[in-house]
């Protein structure tokens, strides 16, 4: 329909859209108009008034999390029902959308590096094209292992869970559930965009503040 | 995968791409490697090593070249040419592993990515030619007096003839100069022909005409003005424009 490369761009957060309306939208615009990108920014308003949207911190993570999204739609053979759908409706704050598609699908994997497709490979957390390229390149010769997986610049830490390399599972993981992998995931998550922790530190004096009369008890030296 | 035959010597040769292609032809029979490889300049003495001088051979560097374009592929060539401008220190053992192993195998190289020579191989073309292409956008030349230009470039990989060619295409009206500060030498195109030569030490660069200066103004300003606060993302910025080329760069200054 279009000649060059045409572009859009989406005003994310100042009407309440979910991320699955936003998304279908753009896989939309992608397959049937063509288009080259979908731009994704953050609400930030310029003016204050009463008839504009509440000024709120920018949705920086949610444009994050569009974009992640948007990549798995062009490049990695995604379709917008497999990340999101009527159940949940926006991405998960805490895993970015392909790690959270992992876990939703944990009975596909692990998968086995040396003989999986292209775009199998592309679909494990922690492999992205440019290191499923090499691993289809490199294992033409040799079969590969964990540690030359991690040479071929795939991200281990988070790959580890979901692969096998000639059958073997990655030693240090002790357990292939869905608990166990989420927790780990959550955590590495968490580092890299300095989410807030949830709960409060526990200190063993809350636990045993000391009533009136122990009080009392400490001033007077009576037991 | 071969049997390397490691002997213990140290090469010292001119530096030169094609005195590594000379070694390359000594060494393909027997498979002998030496523990190191460098200049004359680079050498730090050392009583143990053994020392051997290399003597480019132009006619066996030229069948080494021919036969490796002919036989194995040009891509092979243009990895080992572009993993060879890296500034890295102990480059040329991996390089000369990788050429005589392409010989062997063929255009299969390549893909050998688990071998380690040919990953490390890999690893320095990526590396220098994705500075070259980052410099490609990041040089920033000032008009030094009549229609010369002068860019100063500190870049990690000997890649001047690279970002160079890059601007004959892109600018082949205009005079140009391109300086690499680091290995002292600079890239001169006179609208005919380019040269990659040493620069003298007495350079001294003129001060600036009162239009370049207000040009320097008006993108700074320009630079500042199209920034959108609410949007600062120090780590991104520096992924794309790190630190260590601030220096060159005239809306950092």
């Amino acid at each position: 329909m279009f000649q060059l490369g045409q572009t859009t761009q989406l005003i994310v957060g100042a009407t309440p859209e979910t991320d699955l309306k936003i998304l279908r939208l753009s896989e939309g615009l992608y397959n049937k108009y063509k288009l080259k990108r979908v731009y994704y920014s953050a609400y930030i308003p310029v003016n204050n008034d009463e008839n504009l949207p509440a000024a709120s911190p920018p949705p920086l993570l949610r444009e994050n999390r569009l974009y992640q999204a948007d990549w798995l739609l062009r490049f990695y053979g995604f379709k917008s029902e497999e990340l999101l759908n009527e159940n949940h409706q926006n991405f998960n704050n805490l895993l970015d959308p392909k790690c959270d598609w992992a876990l939703r699908n944990l009975d596909k994997f692990p998968i086995e590096i040396n003989t999986a497709d292209y775009f199998t490979l592309l679909r494990i957390p922690g492999i992205g094209v440019i290191s499923a390229k090499r691993i289809i390149r490199a294992r033409r010769t040799f079969n590969l292992n964990h540690d030359e997986l991690k040479k071929l610049g795939v991200v281990m830490k988070r790959a580890r869970y979901f692969i096998t390399c000639g059958g073997k599972y990655y030693e240090h993981v002790k357990y292939f559930r869905e608990g166990f992998i989420t927790e780990n995931l959550v955590s590495l998550e968490r580092r890299n965009y300095k989410l807030p922790i949830n709960h409060i530190q526990m200190s063993l004096f809350d636990l045993l503040t000391p009533s009136k009369e122990d009080r009392v008890k400490c001033l007077t030296g009576s037991i | 995968m071969f049997n390397w035959k490691h002997i213990d010597e140290v090469y010292i040769y001119d530096g030169t791409f094609f005195g590594l292609l000379s070694i390359v032809f000594d060494s393909y029979a027997n498979l002998t490697i030496p523990i190191k490889m460098c200049t004359e300049d680079d050498y730090e003495h050392n009583i143990l090593d053994k020392l051997t001088y290399i003597e480019t051979d132009e006619e066996k560097s030229r069948r080494v070249f021919d036969g490796i374009v002919k036989n194995v592929s040009f891509s092979t060539m243009y990895t080992a040419y572009t993993a060879f401008l890296s500034g890295q220190k102990n480059k040329e053992i991996s390089i000369l592993k990788y050429l005589i192993a392409a010989f062997k195998t063929g255009p299969e190289i390549n893909n050998m990515l688990s071998i380690d020579y040919v990953l490390e191989t890999m690893k320095l073309r990526r590396n220098a030619s994705f500075e070259a292409h980052r410099l490609k956008g990041l040089v920033k030349f000032r008009c030094v007096s009549d229609n010369q230009y002068y860019a100063p470039i500190h870049p990690d990989n000997n890649v001047i003839e690279i970002v160079g060619k890059h601007f004959v295409k892109r600018l082949p009206t205009q005079n140009f100069i391109l300086h690499d500060k680091n290995r002292n030498i600079s890239f001169v195109y006179d609208t005919k022909e380019f040269r990659v030569m040493d620069v003298p030490n007495s350079l001294e660069i003129p001060e600036y005409s009162e239009e370049e200066k207000l040009y320097q103004t008006l993108w700074k300003t320009f630079f500042k003005t199209i920034a959108i606060k609410e949007r600062t993302n120090k780590k991104l910025q520096m992924q794309f424009m790190p630190k260590k080329y601030w220096k060159d760069l005239i809306e950092m200054e």
